[in-house]
């Protein structure tokens, strides 16, 4: 039993796909607890029962069509006529810009490889340390994971929907708990920014309205997107799924047929290029459909929930114990894999502590943000070492205090819950 | 990247990778049409067809698994991979023989389970969309993971042949 389990961790570190680690396991309970393992298929079937999940190819194509565009400097231009007049107003504008960028690339690299390559040097041309340059744009590539209408927020909400003690948890809802600590850590983020960059007078650009009416009139196509997303679904006009459907066709109009930025032959590109990255979600998805079936039938979560509560009585406590957890989770695995393998197992633990399951998702995909910085596995450092060709160890060097900062927002996150619930209205 | 195989083995990939790329786009063309359409009709004509839902999260299932085989062709699986790093070079490629070979066996048991679950539904006469059979429509599990399983065969071998001509990793 442990034997096995160890193998598959093993496999796991020197790098086997991880559904193929998860249906392993899957498999291997199932046919010690003497299940036809056709269950598995049948598990990996809801995939095609849940019409929530629509909604994660229409978003994620989406961003992969406004990142390819020039939407990106549009709304760099727009910021930095709004903001570029402030002391470190460039770096505001960074994490402003890669927050509302990031919301629709569901935190997948791809706000690195498009933003990072623009501000970066805009930076450091403006006399930005070169430091601060490179761990706030390595920074900025997960900052807004938390808004609406991020892949990772989706993920969680379908994943607690498949619990009994997340069955409240809607993806509407959660879209509204992310919204003030997401805010929470750009306000902080800026404000260091500020600070650092206090003395730093130099080429601040003038404020002109005339420069702000050229920057919004170009980003008159992009800017009632948020709008429509966020808009559409409170105003009750549209389901999530719906949405997402409304904003892919939308951005394929604007930036395809009316802007023509993207050309019609790189369209079966990209394309494929987005449907990889959602068919290597839901797979794994599909397959941890299996093993929390699994889990669950065998007692798993009860029983954790007991041998949780033998060693710790308060919910601080625990919550305390739980940061600590979900940090080391995120620095070994990707958002993704990790919110299908541990939220089944945490989310009726944290609910028997008297936690809300909405604020228990915005705990964890914060924890899971800071995951992105920190090694062996961060991805924003290996993307921005990639894409600005430094060594992992300077780049992580250089987001050491945007580390702290954000760890600091994710304890503020953490025991102050009525900052993730005030506009859920889950009290 | 398959250089070391018989060149049948590169011609077959080619076309399955260019197969492949035409299924996702008229997949997620499909959906996104389909999508729009619905919503057009739930506000013009208050109802849309009724099978258009089912059909909708067929397409998801449909592109989830093509999106997995596409991902497979290039190894690019979301994986951890931190201890592959800190090995020899030629225990790196052992390593990788190992885990495509696990790999392989492991999606090849999940088509084959994949498959009985199919035939099953093909027995009990499962009906979608208002009638239709059901298993072509699920047949994608055990075909998806099939051919999984085949890349990493491919790899397997590919890696077997570079370890037995004392090649290093690439």
């Amino acid at each position: 039993m442990i034997l096995g389990g160890l193998a598959l961790i093993l496999l796991a570190l020197l790098g086997a796909p991880l559904f193929a680690v998860i249906a392993a396991s899957a498999l291997w309970g199932f046919s010690r607890s003497g299940v036809d393992l056709s269950a598995a298929a049948i598990e990996f079937y809801r995939i095609a029962e849940m019409p929530v999940l629509l909604a994660i190819p229409l978003f994620t194509f989406a961003g992969y069509l406004l990142s390819e565009s020039h939407a990106p400097q549009r709304l760099v231009r727009l910021t930095r006529a709004l903001i570029g007049w402030v002391p470190g107003g460039l770096a505001i504008v960074a994490l402003a810009v890669c927050a509302l960028f990031t919301a629709f690339t569901g935190a997948s690299g791809v706000t690195i490889i498009a933003l990072g390559a623009l501000l970066y040097p805009a930076m450091l041309e403006d006399g930005y340390d070169e430091s601060f340059s490179l761990g706030l744009v390595t920074t900025s590539g997960s900052l807004g994971l938390l808004f609406a209408p991020s892949l990772p927020l989706i993920l969680y909400g379908v994943v607690a929907q498949q619990s009994s003690a997340g069955a409240g948890v809607s993806i509407d809802r959660l879209f509204l708990a992310g919204l003030l600590p997401g805010i929470l850590m750009v306000v902080l983020l800026g404000g260091y920014s500020f600070w650092c960059n206090r003395r730093h007078r130099l080429p601040l650009s003038a404020f002109s309205w005339r420069e702000v009416g050229t920057a919004l009139w170009a980003a008159k196509w992009e800017l009632p997107l948020p709008l429509v997303v966020l808009g559409g679904i409170y105003g009750g006009i549209f389901a999530v799924s719906e949405a997402a459907a409304v904003t892919a066709v939308y951005v394929l109009i604007v930036e395809v047929l009316i802007l023509r930025e993207i050309p019609l032959r790189n369209l079966p590109d990209i394309m494929r290029q987005s449907m990889v990255l959602v068919g290597g979600i839901l797979l794994i998805l599909g397959v941890s459909l299996a093993s929390t079936n699994y889990l669950i039938d065998a007692g798993v979560p009860g029983r954790l929930f007991t041998l949780v509560r033998a060693h710790v009585s308060s919910p601080l406590t625990f919550l305390i114990l739980l940061n600590l957890f979900l940090l080391v989770l995120g620095a070994l695995l990707d958002i993704f894999s990790a919110t299908v393998l541990v939220v089944p197992l945490i989310l009726p633990v944290a609910t028997g502590f008297g936690i809300n399951p909405l604020h228990l998702g915005i705990i964890f995909l914060a924890n899971m943000q800071i995951g992105y910085l920190t090694p062996p596995v961060g991805l924003n450092l290996f993307i921005a070492g990639y894409r600005f060709k430094q060594p992992i160890t300077r780049i992580y060097w250089a987001t050491i205090p945007f580390f702290l900062i954000l760890l600091l927002c994710v304890l503020i996150i953490t025991y102050w819950p009525a900052l993730s619930l005030l506009l859920a209205g889950g009290q | 990247m398959n250089r070391p195989l018989p060149q049948f083995l590169t011609t077959l990939d080619n076309l399955g990778r260019r197969l492949e790329d035409a299924l996702l786009v008229l997949l997620l063309g499909g959906l996104i049409v389909l999508a729009a359409l619905q919503i057009v009709q739930r506000d013009l004509f208050s109802g849309g067809f009724v099978w258009s839902d089912e059909l909708l999260r067929l397409l998801v299932l449909w592109l989830a698994l093509v999106g997995a085989v596409a991902a497979s062709r290039d190894d690019n699986h979301i994986n951890i991979d931190v201890l592959s790093r800190w090995l020899p070079v030629r225990l790196r490629l052992a390593a990788r023989v190992i885990v495509d070979l696990f790999t392989c066996g492991l999606c090849g048991l999940l088509a084959w389970h994949g498959g009985r679950f199919v035939a099953g539904e093909r027995e009990f006469a499962s009906t979608v969309l208002g009638g239709l059979p059901a298993w072509p429509f699920e047949a994608i599990i055990p075909v998806g993971f099939g051919l999984i399983a085949w890349r990493y065969a491919v790899f397997t071998a590919r890696d077997l042949i570079r370890l037995a001509r004392g090649e290093v990793a690439a």
